[in-house]
């Protein structure tokens, strides 16, 4: 059979040849930096408004250390660089959608209707939250004593949660990676944008490509954010010059006979051109093939067959996107996820198989990880995942006594490790991951078991396929993995305690969310959701369970299975299965400005510039957009966030 | 785009990597590592592995006391019960949770049960499968504007619906376990004398010899087809085998013609009742409306909305053909009788298949006669295991206290929630586990949170695949009435052990906590209709001894 045909990607992306470590008292001033004065205002700005400053801070924090940089007549690496936007990143993740905030929400939640109206407020267990009526919530205290058994209990999820990362995510980086030679398309606008700005001083071509980026995304940005988020502080309405995030064909379609169940809408966001314009071109082929000819096609004949019952006309996009997951493509998803595993176990075995020969022959392995860059034995990240796991499921299992053995093992061991490499494969191949919904859910319905505390407990489920691209990311800013290693170990404590420290502080001075309008409008529409998600271990109603489908989820299967090989045979692009098994499980309204995106970069740019320079080009510009919309949206929320300020002063 | 430096070009045409070909790691660092982690993980997993031992143990237990298919334990005084008890008993909190969580389980997911409701299904198949055809028929027949030709409508037809009017009229609601209420049946026998009365059948003036004979045969006709009993069945065959039953002294052997007087009073006194108020949802009342307008024979126009009422009543279906856990039940109840030496077993696997296929077929007297039987001897034994549970529960519950073990407020409330099984003993076993942890301050405020709890939330009676709204509604209702009532009489007991025992709660339960969670709900229950008179007689017990003890009243005073 011919070669795989994106190895040629991976070749063409320039993998540095020298690592350097990147963790210094920089990066340690950085963390301080983004803990105490970014993070509080972010955890502000999403109570208020529902926006995290997140990727935006990040660029923003590297431009301020960059510059300040450049007055003390020092210069910062791009192995420093990346240091530091890999510490941004983590502790603004903590700040919001980490630890820290679970507090706040389960202080709420507890309190809440929804809780109460589904009688979940009175089965929380202790090491989850204080019971109703403790004294933490009366005081308002996070820091109280029956908050304890929690907050032990956090510390130990968020260890496991990083160690797993350097675990599994490294020995699947290494299995991706350094075995299977996948591309990690999106890897490169990270890495390439972080060291066009290291470059900012020599002015070099990455650093005016950077710059070319971040106009364009300014100026998009300007008509995209800041546009409907300054309109919202002086009209009645926010105004909206292009639609967010999409235009909605959906109930037009359906005035045409044969369109039945088609979700058909184009999203707006011209960040979706630039990823087009990076992913490789089949993929976007795929996708686009799949997520919208193929539903065009195949939705009206599933939904004459009878397949798709649930869809009404009149439904949105949103609407019928969700009846005809529930109906058929979820399980059909769930089948080309398990023909992703067995494709991507033929590959490895295959590649293994073959290093092991040429090892044999010269000595040296094909696959052995290059010289310098801090790597491990993956029997040591391997070893280092068995045990932290396993304790992690007697902790689970001491927690929750009732629940099945067998099921917490065959999560932690078999479950987790196999979705992790079929989300870093197809991160890999697509640079988008994958997950198959209500499974969690599902085992705990299946397993009779009986109670709340269940959906709270530290199961060990996770996805650990992130971590690959992540460490691709590393890798291709020539950074030694022990510098991100030492900056987890120095930065992960400074998160926690300072998340926990800033929203103890914002909790003590007032009720949360009482005072804050984003959170007051949707937190309890999320807590009946979860509210009532619960109810399936208390009343054993399980409406998802009809989503499982098993006859569908074989032909999934077997789509994946015949045509990966056909087209192999052939000397087809096999990157097109792949692309169409994103198209089936991600977001069709985005593969138009993709599809755009993959267009305008073959047959227009490459021309232009010439293939080689135009996929240099490609990565460092979407990193500028992003930069640069991220600028915009930043800048605009804060004037809202000011003009709300000012607004509830009472005179 | 400016020229690229030299680094640039450097990096632009890299050298090929080097592989590591050394060690990744120092060797003290590696084997430092291994010495570590090897017996982490290893010691992990050991602990693990007796974890699964316990976890297998326990298990085994609970099925020992649940019982199965074929058995179960006769009675707590059996060994197996004190070795299935010892077995929970060693991890005493762990036994307790096990034993709840398999009392909590769905009635559908127990396999003797799942075969208990197909078989009462299989027995009602003839009714269901008759009814839908009709209702079939009658909607294949009507036009959108509920427009249907009278021809349609013959007298077997009509009766099929009458039949059907006088059981929605039965209101299950009313119908505790094991027996419908006396106003169950006068609520069936009332509707069935509406009908009849408007034949003028059964006017005493009016009775003439040759009426009195269709009544009589009216009654032997309905005492051949018993109806099955409840797990929400109607109190119409109550009505006619108690109609029956009060007559049967009379009617063995004697002439009909003789009877008359006696018949006709005797009848006249049951159907001479007032039913009381039926509680249906709006919908079900006007899909009885259009079910009552087609028995009469359409006698007025349609009013166009006809149509849509009957699919929504044969959709009502839905629920009544097998489901899920039951097909499987009777799928394997097929494969056992198929083979079976009775020939009546051979005959009901034959009649199952065709249910199975949706087919109408009706079982015979005896065939249904063994259907009962059989159903009767699982529920017995699902019954007898939930009941060795319950009284396991207990005991465990009673280990935990004399340990001083913690058991965390959620587990309470889930102990409390059981109060709505419908077994008493089992429900007596619960008490007495609770009476052991009265002092602590969740029990007091859970079982007060249960008491009060007057109304079930109507989110939560979602349609299920074996259960329409209505009914599942009706059920969490009945199973709310029964923890409430439970739940009352405990808080009145904890009342009156309060005032007597205090300092055995002052560790949890202050005055104020006990005023908060027993009193005032006590006092709010005193306007209920269905708890109102335990919890005033409660509330007058509490006073009394309240006043009556040594010191200052906890509660109440001379005049308040």
């Amino acid at each position: 059979m011919p070669e795989e045909d994106y190895f040629h990607l991976r070749e063409e992306q320039g993998e540095p040849t020298e690592f350097a470590d990147g963790f210094g008292i920089k990066a340690i001033l950085a963390g301080l930096f983004v803990a105490f004065i970014v993070m509080p205002g972010s955890m502000f700005m999403w109570l208020m408004l529902g926006q995290q400053l997140g990727v935006p801070a990040v660029w923003v924090t590297l431009i301020i250390f960059l510059e300040i940089a450049k007055r003390c007549r020092t210069t910062l690496t791009r192995q420093e660089m990346f240091v530091i936007w890999s510490v941004t990143w983590g502790i603004l993740g903590a700040a919001v959608m980490g630890q820290g905030m679970t507090f706040i929400w389960m202080q709420y939640f507890v309190r809440s209707d929804a809780a109460q109206q589904f009688e979940i407020a009175s089965q929380i267990p202790f090491w989850r939250a204080p019971p109703p009526g403790s004294e933490a919530y009366a005081l308002r205290s996070l820091l109280h004593r029956d908050w304890w058994p929690y907050l032990a209990l956090m510390g130990t999820l968020v260890l496991w949660q990083r160690l797993n990362f350097f675990s599994l995510g490294y020995a699947l980086f290494r299995l991706t990676s350094d075995i299977e030679r996948l591309p990690f398309p999106l890897a490169p606008i990270q890495a390439k944008g972080v060291t066009a700005l290291a470059e900012s001083e020599e002015e070099s071509w990455r650093w005016q490509c950077f710059s070319i980026g971040s106009t364009i995304g300014i100026a998009f940005g300007a008509l995209y954010v800041g546009v409907p988020v300054l309109s919202g502080v002086f009209l009645r309405e926010e105004l909206y010059l292009i639609q967010v995030p999409f235009y909605d064909f959906t109930v037009s379609l359906q005035d045409v006979a044969w369109f039945r169940a088609v979700p058909l809408a184009i999203g707006t966001n011209l960040g979706g051109v630039f990823w087009g314009m990076v992913l490789p071109f089949w993929v976007v082929m795929g996708s686009f093939v799949s997520g919208v000819i193929g539903r065009l096609v195949l939705n009206p004949i599933l939904y004459r067959a009878g397949v798709l019952q649930l869809w009404e006309p009149g439904m949105d996009y949103i609407e019928t996107g969700l009846a005809n997951q529930f109906d058929f493509w979820l399980s059909f998803g769930i089948g080309t996820a398990l023909a992703i595993a067995i494709i991507g176990a033929y590959v490895a075995i295959s590649r293994v198989i073959k290093a092991g020969r040429e090892k044999r022959e010269t000595g040296i392995s094909s696959t052995a990880p290059p010289k310098g860059r801090g790597d491990v034995p993956v029997a040591v990240a391997l070893l280092f995942y068995v045990a932290e796991t396993a304790w992690m499921i007697l902790l689970c299992h001491w927690l929750v006594p009732k629940f099945p053995l067998w099921i917490l093992v065959a999560f932690g061991f078999g479950y987790t490790p196999l979705m992790s490499y079929i989300s870093a494969r197809l991160s890999g191949l697509t640079g988008h991951r994958i997950g198959i919904p209500y499974v969690r859910e599902a085992s705990f319905v299946l397993s009779g078991y009986k109670g709340v505390d269940i959906w709270f407990a530290p199961v060990p489920l996770g996805d650990a396929g992130a971590g690959s691209a992540h460490f691709r990311e590393i890798e291709l800013t020539g950074t030694k993995f022990i510098s991100i290693f030492k900056a987890q170990v120095v930065m992960l404590p400074l998160a926690v305690f300072a998340s926990l420290l800033f929203w103890s502080f914002l909790y003590r001075i007032s009720d949360i969310p009482e005072d804050y309008p984003f959170a007051m409008r949707f937190w309890p529409r999320d807590a009946a959701v979860r509210a009532f998600w619960m109810t399936a271990t208390t009343t054993g109603n399980a409406f998802f369970l009809q989503a499982i489908k098993w006859e569908f989820i074989g032909a999934g299967a077997a789509y994946g299975l015949i045509l990966y090989p056909l087209l192999r045979l052939i000397g087809a692009p096999t990157l097109f299965v792949y692309g169409t098994i994103q198209g089936v499980v991600g977001d069709p309204a985005m593969a138009f400005p993709q599809f755009a995106g993959a267009i305008a970069g073959r047959f227009y740019f490459q021309k232009m510039f010439g293939r080689q320079r135009w996929q240099e080009y490609a990565p460092i510009l979407a990193a500028g957009f992003a930069a640069g919309t991220g600028l915009v949206g930043m800048g605009a929320v804060a004037l809202r966030l000011i003009a709300s300020a000012i607004t509830m002063v009472p005179f | 785009m400016s020229e690229t430096s030299q680094v640039e070009q450097e990096q632009e045409s890299p050298r090929q990597r080097e592989p590591e070909t050394g060690r990744l790691l120092p060797l003290w660092f590696e084997v430092t590592f291994y010495a570590i982690f090897l017996p982490i993980t290893l010691v992990g997993f050991g602990i693990m592995g007796h974890s699964f031992v316990v976890q297998h143990r326990l298990v085994r237990a609970i099925r020992t006391l649940s019982g199965d298919l074929e058995e179960v334990l006769p009675s707590f005084g059996d060994p197996r019960f004190q070795e299935a008890v010892e077995a929970l008993m060693r991890h005493p909190v762990k036994g307790f949770l096990f034993a709840n969580q398999e009392i909590l389980q769905d009635v559908e997911d127990d396999p003797r049960m799942s075969r208990v409701l197909a078989l009462q299904k299989a027995t009602r198949w003839g009714t269901v499968s008759s009814r839908r055809q009709v209702a079939e028929q009658i909607l294949e027949n009507m036009d959108e504007h509920g427009q249907i030709p009278p021809e349609v409508l013959t007298e077997d037809v009509r009766e099929v619906l009458w039949d059907i009017i006088a059981e929605r009229h039965a209101n299950p609601a009313l119908l505790p376990e094991g027996e419908p209420s006396e106003q169950a049946i006068e609520a069936a026998t009332r509707a069935m004398a509406d009908e009849l009365r408007a034949e003028e059948w059964l006017n005493p003036d009016r009775l003439e010899p040759e009426v009195h004979d269709t009544v009589w045969a009216m009654i032997v006709r309905r005492q051949d087809s018993r109806e099955p009993l409840p797990l929400g069945e109607t109190a119409v065959g109550w009505v006619r085998g108690r109609l029956t039953a009060r007559l049967l002294e009379h009617l063995e052997d004697a002439d009909p013609a003789q009877l008359e007087d006696e018949v006709r009073h005797v009848v006249w006194e049951i159907i001479d009742q007032r039913p009381p108020d039926i509680v249906q949802s709006y919908a079900e009342e006007r899909i009885t409306d259009v079910l009552r307008w087609l028995a009469r024979g359409v006698p007025t126009r349609p009013t166009g909305v006809e149509r849509r009422r009957l699919v929504s009543y044969l959709a009502g279906f839905e629920k009544k053909v097998f489901v899920g856990p039951e097909i499987r039940a009777l799928r394997r109840l097929i494969a056992e009788w198929s083979e079976d030496e009775n020939p009546l077993a051979r005959e009901a696997a034959e009649e199952f298949e065709k249910m199975l296929d949706e087919e109408v077929t009706q079982l015979s007297p005896e065939v249904a006669a063994l259907c009962f039987e059989r159903a009767d001897e699982l529920e017995d034994r699902y019954s007898q295991g939930l009941k060795l549970l319950a009284r396991a529960s207990a005991v465990t519950l009673e280990r935990i206290v004399e340990d001083e073990r913690f058991l965390d407020h959620p587990h309470i409330y889930q102990y409390i929630f059981m109060l709505s099984k419908p077994y008493e003993e089992v429900r007596d076993s619960i008490l007495d586990g609770l009476w052991l942890i009265r002092h602590k301050y969740f029990t007091v405020r859970f079982v007060s949170h249960f008491a009060t709890r007057t109304e079930i939330n109507p989110v939560m009676a979602a349609e299920t695949a074996r259960l329409s709204r209505e009914e599942h509604e009706r059920i969490l209702t009945e199973q709310n009435n029964r923890r409430m009532r439970e739940c009352t009489e405990l808080l009145v007991r904890i009342g009156l052990d309060y005032v007597e025992n205090t300092d055995h709660y002052a560790e949890e339960l202050q005055p104020r906590d006990m005023r908060r969670y027993v009193i005032h709900a006590l006092e709010l229950l005193r306007e209920d209709e269905r708890v109102g008179q335990i919890a005033q007689e409660g509330l007058d017990r509490i006073r009394e001894a309240d006043l009556a003890r040594p010191g200052e009243p906890l509660f109440f005073t001379e005049t308040g």
